[in-house]
């Protein structure tokens, strides 16, 4: 049982809650959240105590992940859109903090289940169409409509732009959980190797130490991705192509 | 003697401010490292044919129309699939 690789995505409830009907238990999915928050405040709020001048190690590192985000956000969807610096960021840092959590053993990985990942990325998807229609008006189905179509290409074009909207909050979301699932599934299969190859097992486990390294890769980059394709649909609505 | 001119001091100011301001104006996107490209055009493809094949199946469930709805919205699904990254492609040319 112990050796079945998609045991460590199972969800055990802790606290047993029930609101009107519906299952909110605290469970151990919510436990490393509660854990990432923890961390990302201690990280930015402990890290920022001294406010020196020229920062030291800690400091520059807050500074550093600032930087990130806003120059991020910058580049990809102008100054204008600024002001919705701290979505990016807390979007960014929870799923960095949520990835990374689950790179330690034993430990859960909450970005490993697609109903955490679409709940973010549907999120961004409603805000962002809130903000082109907010900015833009009915103008803002123009976005649907390519500049400079013929009529009657138009009868085909507008239900494929009008797809690959909606395709976006999916693929956001799907992008994220399948890289986390499979890459911590291959982890654990590997791990099973080791114990049935016994002396040979070596070999499965020096193949373990590279895969955990590329492992962290993808936890920093796809945490990186999910927030500079919020930026891009957020200039979408922003600038309206 | 060299005259203050404030005029030529204040539009070389403008001309920074512009310089600056341009800047901060949106560019194409972003280098991303070529693993994070390739990532996004995968599942940008696969999730458009997901997306019209489930849909096409409930939409023919729904309105008892096998398979018509299916190969329809496959179509149009793997279109706005390819549309995607068409459009992923394009911001990156733009850089080069």
């Amino acid at each position: 049982m112990a050796h079945n690789p998609l045991d460590q995505f199972r969800i055990n409830r802790i606290v047993e809650l029930e609101a009107g009907g519906i299952d909110v238990s605290f469970t151990n999915s919510s436990v490393f959240m509660v854990a990432a928050l923890i961390v990302i405040c201690a990280f930015v709020i402990l890290g920022m105590r001294q406010k020196a001048l020229v920062p030291g190690r800690w400091q520059s590192m807050v500074e550093m992940s600032y930087e990130l985000v806003a120059n991020m956000i910058r580049d990809t969807a102008g100054s204008e859109a600024q002001r919705y610096f701290p979505f990016i960021f807390s979007l960014f840092t929870f799923i960095l903090a949520l990835n990374l959590l689950g790179m330690i053993p034993y430990s859960f990985t909450v970005t490993s289940h697609i109903v955490v990942t679409f709940a973010m990325s549907g999120f961004v998807f409603i805000g962002v169409t809130i903000i082109g229609f907010s900015r833009h008006g009915i103008g803002y189905t123009k976005l649907f409509a390519p500049k400079g179509a013929s009529p009657i290409l138009l009868v085909i074009l507008i239900p494929i732009e009008i797809i690959s909207y909606f395709i976006r909050p999916i693929s956001l979301s799907v992008r994220l959980f399948a890289n986390m699932m499979a890459g911590h599934t291959m982890l654990k299969v590997f791990a099973g190797f080791v114990i049935s190859l016994g002396m040979y097992g070596i070999l499965p486990l020096a193949f373990m130490v590279a895969l955990t390294g590329l492992e962290i890769i993808v936890a920093i980059l796809q945490a990186y991705i999910f927030s500079i394709l919020a930026c891009i649909y957020l200039n979408d609505a922003i600038h309206l192509h | 003697m060299k005259e203050h001119d404030p005029h030529g001091e204040m539009s070389e100011l403008d001309a920074r401010i512009k310089k600056v301001r341009a800047e901060n104006e949106p560019k194409s996107e972003q280098s991303l490292s070529s693993a994070g490209v390739a990532f996004r055009i995968g599942i940008d493809l696969i999730s458009g044919v997901a997306f019209g094949v489930i849909g096409g199946l409930l939409l023919d469930r729904w309105l008892g129309t096998t398979p018509w709805m299916l190969i329809v919205m496959m179509v149009l699904g793997t279109a706005a699939g390819i549309r995607n990254v068409i459009r992923t492609a394009a911001t990156l040319n733009e850089e080069d």
